[in-house]
């Protein structure tokens, strides 16, 4: 086991460096550099543009270019200087984590929850009316787009409910109105019901999937011959799922649900433009939006990392749970 | 398959008969999956509809009209007007026709790619498929949606930018599934005996394998032309898809998330119009696209699994 996690490990070197050297040269590549648009000011002399090359590390050939870019990454933890904010990238991201970490684990955890016993009450009464119901609706999530959902979400809970006890608040993370002296619960509450229209949204894809997932599965296993001995011998159908079954149906859920996280991320990016949430996804998209070089590439490389090693830590995951799998 | 009813004479049995051709088979089976055909009917009627408004309306897709701005539906307007008083209802139509464009191009144009890639690593094999799915590997763990953001920044929201980055980064997936069809098909006996009387290689790929991923292929590209306007809406609701004046779904939502809390419209209250429909056809084109996917997966091969 320890092995094959560190074989795992140096199999990843090749791969983190291919990624960044593609990552680095898509954006590179791309025309527009916002430096050149400073030249546009008379002021603005060939000096100061070497400076600000130097600054922002964008002079010199590719390759030198990216490995310098790299070597500062791994040895300083430095990812270069953001051009309209004026923070240094590593900072900006490692300020804007956490809060779509948070976002994406209660959105993972509210799916979860729905979509277990949901997926388990579907497979039971296979082909039932429920069961249709709950494909339709499964069919429907999967088609609806995000954006659409979160807009008349706050449409409803935001203008039409507004004034009554059901409105909920249209974005950000608080309210504003605080000041000194209120008290701890009443700052927890706000801060919570600010989360329920987000954590929805972005917890609406794996809700669906995830649902129809653990459906599929069960009814597969509720076919296999250990289930029947199981049955033969009189034990219970409560106990036949819930002791039995279910735990052939949740290894494989443990892995989907590690690979879920870079995808959360990148829905995030969807989700708090919507609610104005100040996490990773409105740091990408600013980024974006700005052509903002140093970083569009550090918060890109920060999701490439996230996906490698949330696919690491689904195979090493997936090893540790199932006792059958064995890796040489 | 028909039921039989008595026992006919054998005489009685027309194998050139439609229903007992491969086609036919498959559109009875598909014509028993209720969602499916509902899915087509949806579909069909989007077509339609995106077509044929533009033709028989009294609007343009920028006729404005500045004191009808912000109309609620009415019978002048059957789904009310924009910001500028331009119809919504025609403009709908003019986005069905862009988004449908651009994502059944698209998801051919990836799906050609990947059929490409797929069916030469899976034929070939060696160093080259080794260093294809590496690639495809590498290319799979970049995260798809935050890539297409900054492609489309970069290369502009040009419709045929928008396809060109769709068709760029949508046929890794394909590609390792018609990989994997390609290589248990060069298996098989038939294909072995091409090789036994020596076929060339190009008469094996085209006439022997590429038929037999024909029904994979079809369903593949019904299911990623719902992936595609998704996307595309989703790119379009940042600003960075296909950009106004030409009208599609995603963009006119866009402009009406700025209206959404408050706006000078007839009657009062948020103009709920401008928001609502556009999502709906984005909503109900996805839906009758994977409803009709399915049927079709069912209908082809009820053996297949994607």
């Amino acid at each position: 086991m320890r092995d094959y996690v560190i074989r795992r490990l140096i199999q990843l070197v090749p791969l983190i460096i291919i990624v960044s050297v593609l990552i680095y040269g898509i954006i590179d590549l791309a025309p527009g550099d916002p430096l050149e648009q400073l030249l546009l000011d008379p002021d603005f002399t060939m000096e100061d543009l070497a400076r600000l090359e130097q600054i922002y590390g964008v002079g010199g050939p590719f390759p030198e270019r990216w490995a310098k870019w790299f070597w500062r990454l791994i040895r300083y933890q430095d990812l270069g200087v953001a051009r309209f904010h004026p923070y240094p990238v590593w900072d900006l991201i490692v300020e804007r984590v956490p809060i779509t970490l948070r976002l994406s684990i209660l959105a993972m955890s509210v799916s979860l929850l729905v979509a277990v016993p949901l997926g388990i009450f579907s497979a039971k009464r296979q082909y039932s009316s429920w069961d249709n119901f709950f494909t339709g609706l499964a069919f429907m999530g999967r088609s609806m787009p995000t954006f659409w959902f979160g807009i008349m979400l706050i449409l409803i809970f935001g203008i039409y409910l507004g004034g009554t006890p059901l409105e909920l608040p249209m974005g950000n993370l608080t309210s504003i109105i605080f000041t000194e002296g209120v008290p701890w619960i009443t700052l927890q509450l706000d801060a919570a019901k600010h989360l329920i229209l987000p954590v929805l949204v972005l917890g609406l894809a794996g809700m669906t999937g995830w649902t129809r997932y653990v459906r599929s599965t069960l009814l597969e296993v509720l076919r296999m011959d250990y289930i029947r001995t199981a049955r033969a011998k009189g034990l219970s159908e409560r106990v036949v799922i819930w002791k039995h079954a279910i735990r052939n149906v949740l290894i494989p859920l443990i892995t989907l649900v590690a690979l879920a996280l870079p995808g959360l991320f990148a829905g995030a990016i969807i989700t708090e433009t919507i609610f104005a949430i100040p996490g990773m996804g409105r740091l990408i998209f600013s980024a974006v939006i700005s052509k903002d070089f140093s970083l569009a590439v550090g918060a890109l490389t920060f999701l490439c990392f996230l996906t490698i090693a949330s696919n690491l830590l689904a195979d090493i995951l997936y090893a540790v749970v199932d006792p059958r799998v064995r890796y040489r | 398959m028909p039921e039989v009813t008595s026992i006919k004479k054998s005489t009685e049995f027309d194998l050139s008969k439609e229903e007992y051709s491969y086609w036919g088979v498959v559109w009875n089976r598909f014509r028993r999956h209720r969602m499916a055909v509902f899915g087509l009917v949806i579909l069909t009627i989007i077509v339609l509809f995106s077509i044929i408004t533009p033709l028989i309306s009294h609007y343009e897709f920028d006729t404005m009209s500045l004191e009808d701005r912000f109309s609620p539906p009415s019978s002048q307007f059957l789904l009310g007007t924009d910001e500028l008083g331009r119809d919504v209802l025609v403009r709908l139509a003019y986005g069905g026709r862009v988004s449908l464009f651009v994502a059944i191009v698209a998801s051919i144009s990836s799906l050609i790619i990947g059929a490409i890639i797929g069916g030469i690593s899976g034929f070939f094999g060696g160093w080259l498929d080794n260093f294809l799915m590496r690639l495809v590997d590498v290319l799979l763990s970049i995260p798809t949606f935050p890539l297409l953001m900054i492609l489309a920044m970069y290369f502009g929201g040009s419709l045929w930018n928008i396809i060109l980055i769709f068709a760029i980064l949508g046929w890794m997936g394909e590609s390792r599934l018609i990989r994997g069809y390609f290589l248990s098909i060069k298996e098989t006996e038939f294909v072995e005996a091409a090789f036994a009387i020596g076929a060339s290689s190009r008469r094996i790929i085209f006439r022997h394998i590429m038929p037999n991923t024909l029904a994979v292929l079809l369903v593949s590209v019904t299911l990623s032309v719902g992936g595609v306007i998704l996307f595309e809406a989703a790119l379009s609701y940042l600003g960075l898809g296909i950009q106004p004046p030409t009208p599609s779904w995603g963009n006119m939502l866009q402009r009406s998330m700025e209206y959404i809390l408050g706006a000078p419209t007839k009657g009062g209250g948020p103009p709920w119009w401008l928001t609502f429909y556009p999502g709906l056809m984005i909503f109900l084109t996805a839906l009758s696209v994977n409803f009709l996917g399915d049927g079709l997966r069912d209908a082809l091969d009820p053996r297949m699994k994607m």
